[in-house]
């Protein structure tokens, strides 16, 4: 046996520890670094779960007391709408539409009186008034009392929170017309809903403003694909019919490139740049199929005026517009 | 501090390093899960494994580069690997030495006498490294096509001379190796420009089964961990299943148990990796030796000799572990490990025959491509071969997979399996997915198997790659396979049971798995009104159970009225049901007509485009034995073979 | 002794490590491997003939020979096209392994003649392609194009696995890194199709462009979930110098394969043309349909492939009685 351990096999021993020591301290600090996207993304919870919008198939008839009900409740999802209302579909589908619940009912005493709800879950406030918005009749007769509803002779529209509702009926009588009123008050008080304002409607100078007549358009706003979330309002501006349209954007410099884009898409469908006298910084306008087109950003809202007959009103319309933005805190 | 105290704390440590990095193979952020731990580390440092994906894909991927440490360091110093590194090589140590310490010397040396049958190690070294490089060599022969490869052939040309110079010293007689060995590879070559090689060759990486780190890997990860864990669930949150783990179990076992027998036989008789380093090693410039030639033949140190090396007489270097025993047990001080050859002589080269070399190395040759004669790599492709998300196309999966059963053992949901026998014995302890066993199906936001993969036979994908966002939104997900229901057994479809847990669970957005109303009338369920009224109806006898229909899923129809719409029960008793109060009949159904129960059945499809083949559907299916929605390799992503629909089909529109 | 023995070791070790590492540095690829190994795909040249487009001609006769002659008399001679050192391709229709008087695949005498026309016009090799759908050692010769190629000097490739490279067409959908009958195309600058005109059960028709789907391989079947947007992305892989299409026997009915003499018509009509929009326009009449039976036709056309409007090109019409 070779007696004591050498010097040198010592020295060499403690050389190897000190290398397996290295060898464990390199691995204790390696853990430290490591892709956290790889361990996150499956610990934390379910991420395939698809919310539930909150509309149960026995709200309508309990909504719709006193009436009978006609039919089960029906329920659409985005696959199916089109079964329903065919290629209306669309339009709500463009405006991100959830669900819908329908439902018929008639009166307990005359069954041929009878009428039916729609019940559109569209997400957000702001896309239950776009399609509101979109579809208002010509006879619309304001609803007092709500925000955003009217009524025509047979039918009932109104937005609440996320929902956009129509009630249609079959007739047209003093009963069923109570009904359907009752039907919207009752819907309002059984569904809660988030709070919410829609900033841009305050944002429309009130002089010459057709106030129920303010529309969202939810996409492709004027033809134009990077147009979204569009607000157009009708004025009259000494006797003249004008539209005027404005359009929050995430910051200054998104609403100028907007509308520098906007200008581009004009020009690429033949418009043809005019010379305006407007007191606007970086106002554009823009002859195209002889009307008038004025687009300018004020802050983070891209506005303007769409097809106006009169170059004069609507830089006219365009002051007052921006002289309200102005005022709204860019 | 003497030397071999040094040898086993590094053993040990060693060891330890290894059950831990095994240990902390689950993910999560915590410190005793997955986080950074470098848990392939000692799988890199395998210059086996490296040189066999070399040998397969003609790079060095990645991490694999830590092989070139053990590589540099063995041919300086020798087969330290083996004894003071290799956690498998420790264990066989430490039973071995268990085995022999209470036995007298000479059974002690009997047990560590050199014996012929260590040369195996070599043929089976050859023979996998043959089966690896079948593809090489074919693409050697196709080298002239590709002007980038004359350089490939420069080197492939010069390996080949070392290759024969290292059979130089192989065999007795040089001439003749040389001659068949260069006229072996020369007719392959030759061969190449005559016949499309690619047909006649082909090669896998099948070093995996034989490794000792990757069996190690295998061994502690699917059998070992699992049954340890199996009441205390510290180690992994569920109990972990493991398909064939039986057949790992027994191998490990064996070669533990062997040991008792004659210590350290893995080692000795099987270990490829040995082999190669034992190959390496014959230039070590320190090695083991007598410093005089004066021996008195006491035979201790063969007593305690690890690699059976014969240290007594002739020393054979290339089976030396370095395990520094014999220095230590020779009474006389002669051994000692040093720059000289031993003074009473040395043999360096393993004892193979030509023979057998020949033998092993043609059978190399011909193994894949005979196993490939069955055409599991193709049209005869086996159903239960789904690969993990991310796998690459299969000839090229088979040449980077090492059976470490690392994805295996890091699937949160355990459904990454060993393969048995289906895709064949080239795919033998491959990883493919299982939907029963585990927990759930292949998790969507999960690309834990691809990063965790030592040879990327798994790629790393991301997880926009995985879900076919951003970048990869053209090609859609990555899919496995695709859900097929099958009618014959899934409840609502031929049992009329309302079920749709399949819909339910399926995790895409839309939905792969849609359904379509169906309503069939129950047994029995057409029956006669005795008396009835708005919401109830009664009927003749007893002939219902009572309750039986209350589940919200049974409606009820009037045959001939003129409202007959469907009607949803809200309950029953053994002879009156009762509709749902929100929509009551118009008149109560006339006594003497008939009403027909009918049950709402939701059946389920599949919509091919939008099925990833997660499998979360199979496991979730209530039908447990065999599943009513079954997950088969159809329309996966990395195949155009089994390509379900046309290519834009497979795009998220 | 010991220190010369040592060097000597030291030496070789130093060499293996040297060796190894270098090796191991050349070999060393840090990134992981793509989704789908292979070559980037491959993409045909255009075979036409600038100077020479638009033109097509239309021969009326009984003798496919006679016709064909006139036909290509018609355009300019084949020696406007072919031209001496050309290396020719001649796309045909060997599809099945049926005899030619079923008219399922392209008249073999009609191949010998064009391959004749060719090698006097100078072209240094002419080769005859297709990859059938049944065997193509059968096809080949129970069609009669083996040994019509071989009475001429004509070489009939067999396609194999290795002839095929991914390709994928400009702007296509379906066609996305397919695989594709490359290795023939190989040295060849001029490329001829050669197709009857036949009934398609799923396409409504088999003329020109249709053709080409016999350079494809893979499961090309799958292909007819979406027949006609898959015809129009053939016509854009492969612009070819002249397109053929021998309406002497028109399959009407029970296409592509026929089977019966009554499937047939003799319509006396060859069609040459550089433009195979206006080729299979044409062909279409032949077969009693209209251009918009035939959506593929105008798909091609919007694609700027050629026109349908086949009397724009003011086609020369002649007849050999």
């Amino acid at each position: 046996m070779a007696s004591q351990p050498t010097k040198r096999e010592t020295s060499i021993g403690f050389g190897i520890l000190l290398v397996l020591a290295g060898i464990v301290i390199g691995i204790f600090i390696k853990q430290f670094h490591y892709n956290r996207a790889m361990v996150e993304g499956v610990l934390e919870g379910d991420t395939s779960a698809i919310p539930t919008t909150g509309l149960s198939g026995e709200l309508l008839v309990e909504v719709a007391e006193g009436m009978v009900p006609l039919n089960p409740p029906e329920i659409f999802g985005p696959e199916n709408l089109s079964d329903k209302i065919d290629g209306k579909a669309e339009l709500y589908l463009s405006a991100g539409f959830l669900r819908l619940l329908c439902q018929r009912f008639a009166e307990a005493s005359d069954s041929n009186s009878w009428m039916e709800g729609f019940v559109y879950d569209m997400g957000t406030l702001r896309r239950a008034f776009a399609v509101y918005s979109v579809q208002r009749r010509a006879d619309a007769e304001k609803i007092p009392g709500m925000e955003f509803a009217y009524r025509t002779e047979n039918a009932l529209f109104f937005v609440h929170g996320k929902y956009y509702v129509e009630v249609i009926a079959a007739v047209m009588t003093e009963e069923i017309a109570e009904a359907m009123r009752s039907f919207a008050h009752n819907f309002i008080g059984k569904t809660e809903v988030q709070g919410g304002r829609i900033e841009e409607l305050a944002l429309f100078p009130p002089e010459g403003l057709d106030e129920e007549g303010i529309t969202l358009l939810i996409s492709d706003a004027f033809g134009f694909d990077r147009f979204d979330n569009v607000f157009i309002a009708n004025y009259a501006v000494e006797n003249v019919q004008l539209m005027a349209f404005l359009s929050m954007r995430e910051n200054p410099s998104a609403a100028s490139e907007l509308a520098a884009a906007y200008h581009g898409f004009l020009m690429a469908n033949g418009g043809v740049d005019v010379k305006s006298d407007v007191k606007i910084p970086g106002a554009k306008l823009v002859k195209i199929l002889d009307t008038f087109e004025l687009i300018f950003s004020q802050g983070k809202f891209l506005a303007g005026v769409h097809e106006a007959q009169d170059r004069g009103l609507a830089e006219k319309l365009a002051m007052t517009l921006i002289q309200k933005l102005s005022g709204a805190g860019t | 501090m003497s030397i071999l105290t040094v040898r086993r704390i590094s053993q040990a440590l060693f060891l330890l390093i290894f059950l831990w990095l095994c240990i902390v193979s689950s993910l999560g952020e915590k410190w005793w899960q997955l986080r950074g731990w470098p848990v392939n580390w000692l799988l890199q440092l395998d210059p086996l494994i490296g040189l066999g994906t070399v040998l397969t894909t003609r790079t060095l991927y990645a991490g694999l580069l830590w092989a070139m440490v053990t590589v540099v360091l063995t041919v300086l110093l020798g087969r330290f690997f083996c004894g003071w590194v290799c956690p498998f090589g420790s264990l066989h140590h430490f039973v071995g030495f268990l085995g022999r310490r209470w036995k007298p010397l000479r059974d002690q040396v009997a047990m560590n006498q050199y014996h012929r049958a260590q040369s195996i190690k070599y043929y089976l070294l050859v023979f996998l490294l043959t089966v690896a490089a079948g593809g090489s060599i074919a693409h050697l022969a196709r080298v002239f096509d590709d002007r980038h490869m004359i350089v490939w052939i420069l080197v492939m040309a010069s390996i080949a001379v070392i290759v024969v110079l290292a059979i130089f010293k192989l065999t007795s007689n040089r001439r003749k190796a040389i001659a068949i060995f260069s006229l072996l590879v020369g007719l392959w070559m030759g061969l190449g420009f005559f016949l499309p090689l690619d047909r006649v060759t082909a090669a896998s990486l099948q070093i995996g089964l034989l490794d000792p780190i990757a069996l190690v890997y295998r061994s502690m990860n699917l059998v070992l961990l699992p049954v340890v864990d199996a009441g205390m669930h510290k180690l992994s949150t569920i109990q972990r299943y493991y398909e064939g783990a039986w057949l790992i179990g027994v191998i490990f076992l064996a070669a533990v148990f062997l040991n008792l027998w004659i210590p350290r036989f893995y080692c000795r008789f099987v270990c490829p990796l040995g082999a190669l380093l034992g190959v390496l090693g014959r230039f070590a410039l320190w090695r083991i030796g007598k410093a005089r030639d004066e021996c008195t033949a006491c035979k201790l140190c063969d007593a305690d000799c690890e690699g059976a090396c014969q240290p007594s007489g002739q020393i054979r270097i290339s089976e030396c572990v370095l395990c520094m025993n014999c220095r230590s047990s020779c009474k006389e001080g002669l051994i000692e490990y040093r720059t000289s050859l031993s003074a009473s002589g040395e043999i360096t080269s393993p004892d193979i025959r030509r023979r057998g070399f020949l033998m092993a190395f043609v059978s190399g040759l011909a193994v894949i491509p005979t196993l490939r004669l069955s055409g599991q790599v193709g049209s005869n492709w086996h159903p239960a071969i789904i690969r993990p998300p991310g796998a690459l196309p299969e000839e090229v999966f088979l040449d980077r997979c090492l059976r470490c059963g690392q994805c295996m053992r890091i699937c949160p949901t355990n459904i990454i399996q060993p393969a048995g026998m289906e895709g064949g014995p080239e795919a033998f302890w491959t990883p493919i997915l299982n939907f029963r066993i585990g927990t759930s199906g292949c998790q969507v936001n999960c690309i834990a198997c691809g990063q965790i993969c030592p040879s990327a036979a798994i790629r790393p994908i991301s997880l926009n790659e995985k879900l076919g966002r951003e970048e990869y939104t053209a090609g859609g997900p990555i899919r496995v396979g695709t859900a097929f229901v099958d009618r014959g057994r899934c409840l609502p479809w031929a049992m009329d049971k309302p079920c749709i847990v399949c819909q339910e669970n399926c995790p895409t957005s839309p939905k792969a798995i849609f359904t379509r109303e169906h309503f069939n009338t129950v047994r029995g369920g057409v029956l006669s009104v005795r008396r009835s009224d708005t919401l109830n109806v009664e009927f003749e006898g007893n002939p219902l159970q009572p309750g039986q229909f209350a589940t919200g899923d049974y409606y009820c129809t009037l045959d001939a009225a003129a409202d007959n719409h469907r009607r949803r029960i809200a309950d029953n008793t053994g002879n009156t049901v009762t509709i749902a109060s929100s929509w009551p009949w118009q008149t109560p159904p006339p006594r003497g007509s008939s009403v027909r129960i009918q049950v709402h059945l939701q059946l389920p499809y599949v919509e091919p485009k939008l099925c990833t083949g997660c499998g979360i559907c199979e496991h979730e299916c209530p039908v447990r034995v065999r599943r009513a929605v079954r997950v088969t390799p159809e329309n996966e992503s990395r195949s155009r073979e089994r390509s379900l629909l046309l290519p834009m089909a497979g795009r998220r529109q | 002794m010991n220190r010369r023995e040592f060097l000597r070791r030291a030496a070789k070790a130093s060499a293996t490590i040297a060796a190894t590492c270098s090796f191991a540095y050349w070999l060393y690829e840090d990134v992981p491997p793509g989704p789908l190994q292979g070559h980037s795909p491959v993409v045909l040249p255009d075979f036409s003939i600038p100077d020479l487009r638009g033109r097509m001609s239309i021969v009326t006769g009984r003798d496919r020979i006679q016709t064909i002659r006139r036909a290509l008399k018609a355009i300019g001679g084949i020696e406007a096209f072919i031209k001496g050192g050309d290396r020719v391709l001649l796309k045909v229709n060997a599809a099945f392994a049926t005899p030619p008087i079923l008219s399922a695949t392209t008249n073999p005498q009609l191949v010998a003649e064009v391959a004749r026309l060719c090698f006097k016009a100078g072209a240094s090799s002419v080769v005859v392609i297709d990859n059938p759908i049944n065997d193509p050692a059968s096809c080949f010769t129970l069609t009669g194009m083996a040994e019509a190629a071989r009475l001429v000097g004509a070489r009939v490739i067999m396609p194999t696995k290795e002839s095929f490279k991914p390709t994928t067409v400009r702007g296509g959908a379906l066609i996305r890194e397919w695989p594709l009958l490359y290795d023939p195309f190989v040295g060849v600058n001029r490329v001829i199709g050669i197709a009857p005109v036949k009934d398609h059960h799923r396409s409504g028709a088999s003329m020109t462009m249709k053709n080409w789907y016999g350079l494809l391989g893979g499961r090309r079947n799958i292909l007819h979930q979406d027949i006609h947007n898959a015809i129009k992305e053939l016509a854009v892989m492969v612009s070819p110098t002249l397109v053929i299409l021998d309406g002497t026997t028109t399959m009407m009915t029970n296409g592509p394969t026929g089977g019966s003499l009554g499937d047939l018509k003799q319509t006396n009509t060859m069609i040459v043309s550089t433009d195979q929009v206006a080729a299979d326009a044409f062909g279409a009449t032949l077969l009693g349909r209209t251009v918009t039976e035939l959506p593929y036709i105008s798909k091609a056309e919007s694609a700027g492939l050629g026109t349908a409007d086949y009397e724009s090109l003011n086609p020369v019409r002649e007849s050999t009685g």
